[in-house]
């Protein structure tokens, strides 16, 4: 007898529907599964053999063909167990065959017949909304991310039991509720932990208006990192459209999602040993890398010139188009990428950074240290700004409860009205680092005095052709900061103290 | 407003009505010699069978500038025995003084280029491009040390030597035109000429709306002299206007300087005759601002009080306390403000310091 239960495969983050056909004859009893899997996919055998059988079914002793289908897509991972062990059930009569119509089924399967949550979830959900399925099987723990799809009702199960007892009617169907609003960011760090350095807080303030990658420099321990993982809360919420692009990803490669009220944009911080492939993404089917688990977050790159050169140069692809694309055998991807970059750096190897007390490095080792950091990633950072060691007064004033510093409450108000100010004038989707010379300086959108302070700080810090737009946008950024609509010699003045200063800008 | 006394306005307006006369007798006449005649003796001189007509005009005008008096507000004038700003002793004291002077912009900019330091800068209209780029430095060093530009807003040399001074923060530049201050000449200056008006100010013996005539320029450049202490001339053909500019600074007592130039281009030509002839060498634009008494390497000259206090925020290493008591933003911008002016820098460990 022949069976038909559709499971759903992952190809790079996104759903591809594979129906589990299951054929029982009468022969020697094997149990074979075809269609391209890798040993996860084997194995399951075994998986569903004993979950059957643990759960008092009964295993036919026949000859049990499954094919995965479509044959031609690798598969891999144990999220075929459960569609597998429904198949033979339905296959072997146990269960009608009427009751699998229009039913998705995903889970991993355990020797006594528990499904375990496995990676993927939250796509398959949506796989199977697309699909026109009228519902979908999901383990107990993979609910909560899968209840951010709305227009398909999800079962939660326990086990294989659990799972027959709904599908023959024995039991109603345990449907999950809609997740309700998630409340973003409460959980992050606060800006108002940061010690002194008000230079360094702006930059940031300024890169999550405008969307601008940053550069931290500074001796070690200063707080680069500190400030670093501070961004993520200062920028605004997701909408339901970015949640969703962001949750798929973190489902699909099973990162525990957090749906409770901590939820945040990412923050990644990949070692500077990470491979191109690990930042990219990689392996004969591709996986996503950790550009891509930074969507619509932040990537960190501490250590920043420690980075392989190769792999910091791999970066560009996704700093300019927003997503990566991948080849392999297997076929080609594409992998969602827009994320803001802070990279942070030592000043030289010693990390001392010349200052008066004692940098030892060699003049020569210091230029090398500085060539190091790849020249196009560094085009593409609009801001840079110095962390300095502060002033031991802050540390007595941060004990004393000093207001100086900024709170993340009202950095990100002012982050907020900014970008209010940018949807205005560019549209969805489009922030101040997106804008092209023409669009900054067309229109009277650049005062005279402004235009003539950038023409003198052209010539006398030698900036670049790109380098001048690079001020531009962070002024531009500066300018809505301040609630402006043109932009002001102060405006470009703020945005030329954080330029990038060196040889090669 | 109060404006020039009566008698002036009417000789000023004389020399308006009558431009076209002067024009035509331009051969038989030398215009400096007829500009300070009264506006009776002056219509008698030029005008011939058509001095009845003049006079009609004349009056016409007169009446009409004295109910126009208000219409222009952006523009004052005076006289020497009135007026709305104090004349500058230098002009009244001129062998051929204007008899009034109108100012579109700030008087106190015509007063600062009479008795502080302040160079004309003149030179060809059709300036090459070291011309230019050389006008545009002088311009931009005389008022970094804290003089005034003065040039005629003509194209080329004058238009540069007056860029070079609004390229400076607080530059200060005058530009004197042979017609009304309201009249834009050459109309491509547009924009100049309001810059001009908005940063310093632009000064005519002319009324306003008064044309301008071939005569015109000469006896603009006369008064450029006049208000200058020092005469530079960038470039010029022989027999140009511009030698005439340094003609009248020797008549009355007043340096010239003359900028080298390539010994095939005619458009230097007349400024290297005025080197042989013992101008000083412009060697550097920085000769011009020793010359006029300021020093070239005092950078705070120009500096307003609020960097002044960003300096001391460096010097006492307390630059991040003035971040935070001035706010980010706006301290940061006068860092950098100092970093453009080459007072500032911040080295390989992110430290402001002061240069110099």
């Amino acid at each position: 007898m022949l069976t038909k239960v559709m499971t759903f495969a992952l190809e790079g983050v996104e759903p591809v529907p594979v129906s589990v056909e299951v054929d029982i004859r009468p022969g020697l009893p094997t149990f074979q599964i075809v269609g391209l899997g890798d040993t996860a996919v084997r194995e399951s055998r075994e998986r569903v053999r004993g979950a059957i059988q643990n759960s008092g079914f009964e295993f036919p002793m026949k000859r049990i063909v499954a094919n995965l289908a479509p044959a031609s897509l690798r598969k891999s991972g144990p999220s075929f167990d459960a569609a597998l062990a429904v198949g033979i059930l339905a296959a072997s009569e146990q269960i009608p065959l009427l009751s699998i119509d229009g039913t998705g089924i995903f889970g991993e399967l355990s020797l006594s017949g528990e499904l375990k949550s496995c990676a993927g979830a939250l796509p398959a959900t949506e796989g199977a909304r697309t699909l026109g399925l009228s519902r979908i099987f999901l383990p107990e723990r993979a609910c909560a991310e899968a209840s951010l799809i709305r227009g398909i009702s999800i079962g939660a199960v326990r086990d294989l039991r659990e799972l027959h007892s709904t599908l023959i009617g024995e039991r109603p169907l345990r449907e999950v509720e809609p997740q309700p609003e998630i409340v973003q960011g409460s959980s992050a760090p606060d800006l108002s932990d940061v010690v002194g350095q008000p230079g360094a807080v702006e930059a940031l303030v300024v890169a999550a208006a405008g969307g601008h990658n940053l550069l931290l420099e500074g001796p070690p321990g200063t707080g680069k990192t500190m400030l670093a993982r501070r961004l993520p809360a200062l920028l605004p919420p997701l909408d339901e459209d970015e949640l969703i692009e962001v949750a798929r990803i973190q489902s699909a490669t099973g990162i525990g999602l957090n749906t409770g009220s901590g939820f945040c944009r990412p923050f990644r911080a990949p070692h500077h040993s990470v491979s191109a492939a690990g930042l990219l993404g990689g392996g004969s089917v591709p996986v996503p890398g950790e550009v891509t688990l930074a969507h619509r977050g932040v990537l960190f790159l501490d250590e920043f010139p420690e980075f392989r050169r190769d792999a910091l140069e791999s970066l560009r692809q996704p700093l300019e188009e927003g997503e990566v694309s991948i080849v392999r055998r297997a076929g080609r991807l594409k992998f969602p990428s827009r994320f803001q970059l802070i990279a942070a750096a030592n000043p030289c190897p010693c990390g001392v950074g010349g200052e008066s007390n004692g940098c030892q490095c060699p003049p020569l080792s210091l230029e090398r240290y500085r060539s190091r950091m790849s020249g196009p990633v560094l085009d593409r950072i609009d801001l840079s700004v110095f962390v300095g060691r502060p002033a031991i007064s802050d540390f007595a004033r941060a004990g004393g409860g000093h207001p100086s510093s900024t709170t993340s409450k009202e950095a990100s108000a002012r982050v907020q009205s900014a970008r209010q100010a940018q949807h205005a004038r560019l549209g969805p989707g489009r922030l101040n680092r997106d804008m092209s010379s023409e669009e900054l300086t067309g229109g009277g959108a650049l005062e005279t005095a402004a235009e003539r302070v950038l023409a003198e700080a052209y010539e006398r810090h030698r900036l670049s052709p790109r380098g001048r737009v690079r001020v531009l946008r962070v002024a531009r950024t500066v300018a809505d900061l301040e609630g402006e609509d043109t932009i002001s010699q102060d405006s470009v003045l703020a945005a030329l103290a954080f330029r990038m200063r060196g040889p090669k800008r | 407003m109060t404006g020039p006394c009566l008698d002036c306005t009417r000789n000023s307006l004389a020399l308006a009505v009558s431009g076209a006369h002067l024009e035509a007798m331009r051969a038989a006449w030398r215009p400096k010699s007829v500009l300070g005649l009264e506006a009776d003796a002056l219509l008698r001189a030029v005008g011939g069978k058509a001095e009845a007509g003049l006079h009609t005009k004349l009056d016409l005008a007169v009446e009409r500038a004295r109910s126009e008096e208000q219409a222009l507000p952006s523009i004052c004038a005076a006289c020497r025995h009135q007026g709305d700003f104090e004349f500058p002793d230098a002009l009244a004291s001129d062998p051929e003084p204007p008899w009034a002077l109108w100012v579109h912009g700030s008087p106190g900019a015509l007063t600062r280029a009479c008795e502080s330091p302040s160079a004309g800068v003149v030179g060809a209209r059709r300036a090459d491009a070291y011309g230019n780029a050389v006008a545009r430095d002088i311009g931009r060093a005389v008022a970094r040390a804290g003089g005034t530009v003065v040039s005629g807003l003509a194209f080329g040399i004058d238009a540069s030597a007056h860029r070079g001074a609004l390229d400076v923060e607080a530059g200060a530049t005058v530009a004197v035109t042979g017609g009304g201050v309201d009249v834009v000449y050459p109309k491509a200056h547009r924009q100049l000429h309001r810059e001009i008006v908005d940063r310093g100010a632009v000064v005519s013996e002319m009324p306003p709306g008064t044309a301008l005539w071939k005569w015109s320029f000469p006896a603009r450049n006369r008064l450029i002299a006049a208000i200058s202490d020092l005469v530079v001339v960038v470039q010029g053909a022989r027999h140009s206007g511009s030698l005439h500019t340094a003609d009248a600074a020797l008549a009355r007592n007043i340096p010239v300087a003359a900028v080298p130039g390539r010994i095939d281009a005619g458009v230097s030509q007349g400024s290297n005759l005025l080197l042989a002839d013992g101008a000083l060498v412009v060697t550097e634009p920085s000769v011009v601002v020793r010359a006029l008494g300021l020093d070239p390497d005092d950078k705070k000259a120009a500096i307003k009080a609020d960097l002044v206090e960003a300096c001391e925020a460096i010097s006492a290493d307390r630059v991040d306390d003035y971040l935070l008591q001035v706010g980010t933003q706006v301290g940061n911008s006068r860092l950098a403000r100092l970093e453009l002016l080459g007072l500032a820098e911040t080295g390989t460990d992110g430290r402001w310091r002061l240069v110099g």
